[in-house]
């Protein structure tokens, strides 16, 4: 177990609004993300008060975009998001991950 | 004729569909655990749009006349220009922003599918008709305020989506929402299989309507007492606004209503839909094309001022004033 290769590699979690999720995977898929996992329906509290989605267009919803990726190119996400969702609800950090698998991402 | 209005007001304030609307406000005022599953509460609308849609085919399988089409025109052009109303009026007497002016206007020239239903039964419940193609013009209406809002907002300075793919987005919702698919292809369906093919759907589109639509009424006034207790304070000027923007619009129906020959029906419906306002697809439109736009605003105006306004107390009055115009 012990003798399993470690390769390190970034996750990027974005919490952003439901209505904009279709755009953010987009660019994360011109970035050069391979995959990506979204967890919809996520509901908080932040800078724009509640977003729990309790209404009728759903624009208060927010979703969870979960993805692994090279270092570089998690960076360069990092670095644009601030003027990409600059209007937006939305929340972006990285993490440091060890995968198995590393030509998958 | 101010006898004919209270009558036909408290008729509607005592229908089951507004009590149970009044009973899903109360529910949510008092912080209820009351609460429809988001699953029941989709399909609900769902089988709305559709069942509507149909409706207003069949009445048309008749044949399409010169009349209805120069009715759903007039019905497109309607929703272009209410906008410019309503940004003016926010702009004249309300401290609205002027993105949140064009935001907010795109809702008010734009229609609300719930309030064309409620007003549709109110209207049925009388033994009034209409023209199915009414149908046709609100399926029309929906769109071209979200145009001139975005044109409003380029004038003040606010552009529209940044990249070629948030562009694409926003017109494939704004084109193919799911209302929209379902009002104009039920609205198809009813054309195409007429009155022997509805006979075969209609225990289950048309007897149950009022049922469902009691329950889908019970949960709006869930969601639209939420909205209004979620959101800050509202300026007495912008309440104000929710409340003249729809007898302005309402005002326009009733003209233009009669002057194209509607039926009183039809009048008070036209007159219903320049009155009300979206509260589901040009919101999700709006924060997409102008997120600088506060959406505690819109909605809480559309949803939590508007629709209930007119839901208890717009439609009779639309109504009897399309009575009066109309003997």
């Amino acid at each position: 177990m012990s003798d399993a290769p470690v390769h390190r590699r970034k996750k990027i979690e974005i919490v952003c609004e439901r209505a904009i999720l279709d755009d953010v995977l987009e660019w994360l898929r011109e970035a050069g993300v391979t995959g990506h996992t979204v967890i919809p329906h996520v509901a908080g509290h932040g800078r724009q008060g509640r977003r729990d989605g309790d209404e009728a267009s759903r624009i208060l919803e927010n979703a969870l975009v979960i993805a692994i990726t090279r270092e570089d190119v998690a960076r360069r996400l990092l670095r644009d998001s601030v003027e990409r969702l600059r209007d937006f609800a939305a929340i972006v950090y990285l993490c440091d991950v060890e995968v198995a698998r590393p030509d998958h991402f | 004729m101010p006898a004919d209005i209270l009558s036909l007001a408290g008729a509607n304030l005592l229908s089951p569909m507004t009590l149970c609307f009044a009973l899903g406000a109360l529910a949510a005022f008092v912080r209820s655990d009351l609460e429809f599953p988001d699953a029941i509460a989709k399909g609900l609308a769902i089988y709305l749009m559709l069942a509507i849609g149909m409706k207003g085919g069949v009445a048309l399988a008749g044949g399409a006349s010169t009349d209805a089409i120069l009715a759903i025109v007039v019905a497109g052009f309607v929703s272009f220009l209410l906008p410019v109303v309503a940004y003016a009026l926010l702009r004249a007497a309300t401290r609205a922003a002027a993105v949140d002016a064009a935001a907010i206007g795109a809702h008010y020239g734009s229609v609300s599918v719930v309030t064309f239903v409620t007003a549709s039964e109110f209207l049925a419940a009388r033994g009034m008709t209409f023209e199915g193609y009414l149908v046709a013009m609100m399926a029309v209406m929906e769109t071209p305020a979200i145009v001139m809002g975005l044109l409003l907002a380029r004038r003040a300075g606010f552009a529209g989506p940044r990249s070629a793919a948030a562009t694409r987005h926003l017109w494939r919702e704004v084109l193919f929402n799911g209302s929209i698919v379902l009002l104009v292809g039920g609205f198809l369906i009813g054309w195409i299989v007429g009155a022997p093919g509805y006979a075969k759907v209609k225990p289950f589109l048309g007897d149950l309507f009022n049922g469902l639509l009691c329950l889908f009424l019970l949960d709006m006034g869930v969601v639209a007492m939420r909205q209004l207790r979620a959101a800050p304070a509202l300026s007495p000027a912008l309440v104000g606004f929710a409340l003249v923007q729809p007898l302005i619009g309402a005002a326009v129906g009733l003209g233009l209503g009669s002057a194209l020959g509607l039926s009183v029906g039809g009048v008070a419906l036209f007159a219903t839909l320049c009155a009300s306002a979206s509260y589901i697809a040009v919101p999700a439109a709006m924060r997409l094309a102008l997120p600088k736009a506060n959406p505690a605003l819109y909605l809480t105006l559309s949803l939590g001022v508007t629709f209930p306004f007119n839901v208890a107390i717009g439609i009779p009055l639309y109504t009897a004033i399309a009575t009066a115009l109309r003997p």
